[in-house]
């Protein structure tokens, strides 16, 4: 039996509001800030006016800034060349690292907090539809323009155009990618091309294919399940990610569109003819000659394979495949090849882009020191050195033409395909702010449909309502 | 007539042989991941992915985790991590004992209009998702410049920690005869000598298996040490992930073995405290 003290004037009602209030705390807090809108105006406002006077790399000696990165071969291209920048700003600098899965949710925590934690951030293109409305993000562009805080050696036409216009949008509805604000600047990237075993390739005599459907005939008779080979390998995970590689550059390819645009009104036209016949050869391409557990696949699959042997190609990141062909890396390092991937009915090479470039927190304390980092990073010479120690595909022209050619010796065929896709290499979605949602919900019908769905009931479904959800 | 049994042997059966068969067949499931883990660990970069069982294994991932080039993969010093993981833990664990034991034994001693929905809120830290309050909190931790600070980090612990405590020693104290302390207090003890001296020593081995437990908890806790910090008060599950790579760069074998050094000093301290935990643990569990 318990003791008994006096009863606390407390009824159940009472405790419970005061709960109620606690609870709602957080909440209101949390609705308070990272919504958008408004917000802070000193915080937001664009600081590049501010800077007057001439250019000086020395301007802010003694200050330091933080940068938020996720562990990636351009990060550690950069990261020994870290102490040159301190060396020629005296600006110190602090990277933290955070693993790609998590990379996202801290940074969006950060951005939403408007706390200004980090001065420069990592980012991918198409997040900038996301962090970039609310206010997040600082617009580049008058940095640029501005001579005061931009050395004249910067040449920012220097980076590829197909880059420069992915990370440049102007947030209205049915306005293309290359109009508005600068968001980010480029700062390593991938094309979405095919990667394949060269040496089972010779061996058995096989030409790469030109066009799709010899492409999936070439796969198909590379499939040997009883050896625990198959043709190609390419992702079907339920994520985005599944949509915008391989998968996006073919679809582009044979005609695909994933929306058109009338104004500020979109339709979705994934379900399209082209569209239908696209999407139907490529899921029973994974079925026939794809990894057998293919809709858990992602990127480190599909490379994964390709690396020992299981898989003959890869659709995905050029320079996801890359590192397997480095000696010691993997079982086939060294028989790795590149081939641009079949072209469209058309000849097209139309190819999807990843892109991480370098954006700045519109809530930094520190915007020119943390400019100087972004123009420093992104310019030539460390640009350069980096693509020298590491392999990346460099943004600028003049580095890939330069220092980045030296290094391909041993990577068959990658020089030739970059320069076959560059011209036609940028970001083949429509820009629009839901664009996670919808293009997870893409994924979601092509498994759908590898699971025994109807391909043009089932796209027909998502065009639907995909056209509802990014008109709301 | 059956053969008499001497102490600790036990007829064999049908039965029991298919109920040993099934025990060794849940260990070999649920300790497999364990031996994956260490298996990965010990592969080189080309087997990690390309082969199970036949490799030559190699300690260098164990090596590479600890020395600079795994400083320079990750931006983190590993073993500084694991360093602050166990400050973070340990004064997270020593704040809920100081706070929450004299909690429990309040909440397991006196009942009071609201006491109930006073405990159900200290439960309630636990319902919510982490990532629901993360926002707020990291608004709040910049702004008090506790952000990436173990002061921080321990304060956030309590989240976890405290509840834990609490509603774990509420029970013991609960079952503990309240006559002890009354005889005490007849003695002409204080109410707080009784509980020092009295009560206190009884719940020894459930103050033990709280503190483990709470320990586990604050050192496999992931979303607030994501969030909260960055390089200086970087705990050992944030520091692991850092090893994944990225852009088709993976180091399993690297992550493993810093997943399995990450996970020695639960485990020593699971082992060292065994006894208290098992007698803590199964303490109270026959409460009517």
């Amino acid at each position: 039996m318990s003791e008994q003290s006096r009863p606390l004037p407390l009824s159940r009602r009472t405790a419970l509001a005061a709960l109620g209030g606690a609870a709602a705390v957080p909440l209101l807090s949390a609705c308070g800030v990272g919504t958008g809108g408004g917000g802070d105006a000193a915080a937001t406002a664009n600081g590049a006016a501010e800077v007057t006077g001439s250019f000086d790399w020395k301007a802010l000696s003694g200050e330091s800034i933080k940068i938020l990165q996720t562990p990636h071969p351009y990060q550690q291209a950069f990261q020994p060349l870290l102490k040159e920048f301190t060396e020629l700003t005296g600006i110190e600098v602090q990277a933290d690292l955070v693993a790609e899965a998590d990379y996202f949710t801290k940074l969006n925590t950060e951005l939403a907090g408007r706390t200004g934690a980090h001065d420069v951030f990592m980012t991918g293109a198409y997040f900038i539809w996301q962090y970039g409305p609310p206010g997040w993000m600082e617009d580049l562009a008058p940095w640029i323009q501005n001579s005061a805080a931009t050395s004249d050696e910067y040449d920012f036409e220097d980076i590829y155009e197909g880059l420069r216009t992915s990370t440049r949008w102007d947030f209205e509805k049915g306005s293309a990618l290359g109009t508005g604000g600068q968001w980010a600047i480029p700062w390593g990237f991938e094309t979405n091309v095919v990667a394949y075993n060269k040496r089972v390739f010779d061996q058995r005599g096989i030409a790469l294919p030109e066009t799709f459907d010899d492409f999936i005939q070439v796969a198909t008779d590379l499939t040997d399940r009883a050896n625990n080979t198959y043709g190609v390998a390419f992702r079907g995970s339920k994520s985005w990610a599944t949509i915008h590689p391989g998968f996006m550059t073919q679809f582009t390819r044979e005609g695909g569109q994933d929306y058109t645009a009338e104004g500020t009104t979109y339709t979705a036209a994934m379900n399209s003819d082209a569209a239908v016949e696209f999407t139907r050869k490529w899921v029973d391409l994974a079925k026939n000659a794809g990894p057998t557990s293919w809709t858990t696949y992602d990127y480190p699959q599909c490379t994964g394979d390709l690396g020992n042997g299981n898989a003959m190609m890869v659709y995905d990141a050029d320079s996801a495949t890359y590192p397997k062909n480095k000696a010691g890396a993997s079982k086939e390092a060294g028989n790795l090849a590149w081939y641009p991937g079949p072209a469209g009915p058309d000849g097209s090479y139309a190819t999807n882009l990843w892109t991480w470039s370098l954006a700045m927190n519109a809530a930094s304390k520190k915007k020119q020191a943390a400019w100087l980092f972004i123009q420093w990073a992104t310019g030539k010479d460390a640009m350069n050195k980096a693509t020298a120690s590491t392999f990346a595909d460099p943004t600028r022209a003049s580095v890939f033409d330069g220092s980045f050619k030296q290094t391909l010796g041993g990577f068959p065929g990658y020089l030739e395909t970059f320069e076959k896709v560059i011209d036609s290499t940028k970001i083949q979605f429509t820009p629009q702010t839901k664009f996670f949602e919808t293009t997870e919900d893409w994924a979601v019908a092509l498994q759908d449909i590898y699971s025994g769905a109807d391909a043009k009931s089932r796209l027909d479904e998502l065009a639907q309502a995909n056209t509802t959800k990014i008109n709301a | 007539m059956a053969k008499e049994l001497k102490p600790g042997q036990r007829r064999v059966t049908a039965g029991s042989v298919v109920a040993d068969l099934m025990i060794v067949a849940w260990f070999v499931f649920s300790l497999f991941p364990l031996l994956w883990m260490l298996l990965l660990a010990l592969k080189n970069d080309a087997d990690q992915t390309s082969t199970y069982f036949a490799f030559s294994p190699t300690f260098d991932n164990f090596v590479t985790v600890l020395s600079q080039r795994g400083q320079d993969l990750t931006s983190v010093d590993f073993g500084q991590a694991m360093w602050t993981s166990v400050l973070n833990c340990v004064g997270a664990v020593l704040v809920s004992l100081v706070v929450g034991v004299p909690a429990a034994y309040a909440a397991g001693r006196w009942k009071y209009r609201g006491s109930e929905n006073l405990m159900f809120q200290m439960l309630s830290f636990r319902f919510a998702p982490e990532l629901m309050v993360i926002v707020p909190l990291f608004v709040i931790y910049n702004t008090l410049g506790i952000f990436d600070t173990k002061v921080g980090m321990v304060w956030v612990l309590q989240l976890v920690t405290m509840p834990l405590v609490v509603w774990i020693l509420r029970s013991y104290f609960q079952d503990l005869s309240p006559e002890l302390e009354q005889a005490a207090l007849l003695d002409g003890y204080t109410r707080i000598r009784a509980f020092l001296t009295v009560a206190l020593p009884l719940v020894r081995p459930g103050i033990a298996a709280s503190a483990l437990l709470a320990f586990i908890f604050a050192w496999n806790n992931y979303v607030f040490p994501l969030i909260l910090t960055d390089s200086a008060a970087t705990t050992v599950t944030v520091a692991v992930t850092k090893f994944l790579g990225g852009g088709g760069q993976a180091y399993y074998n690297l992550t493993a073995a810093a997943a399995l050094l990450g996970a020695l000093p639960p485990l020593v301290l699971a082992l060292t405290i065994q006894r208290y935990l098992v007698r803590g643990l199964s303490f109270g569990a026959v409460k009517a």
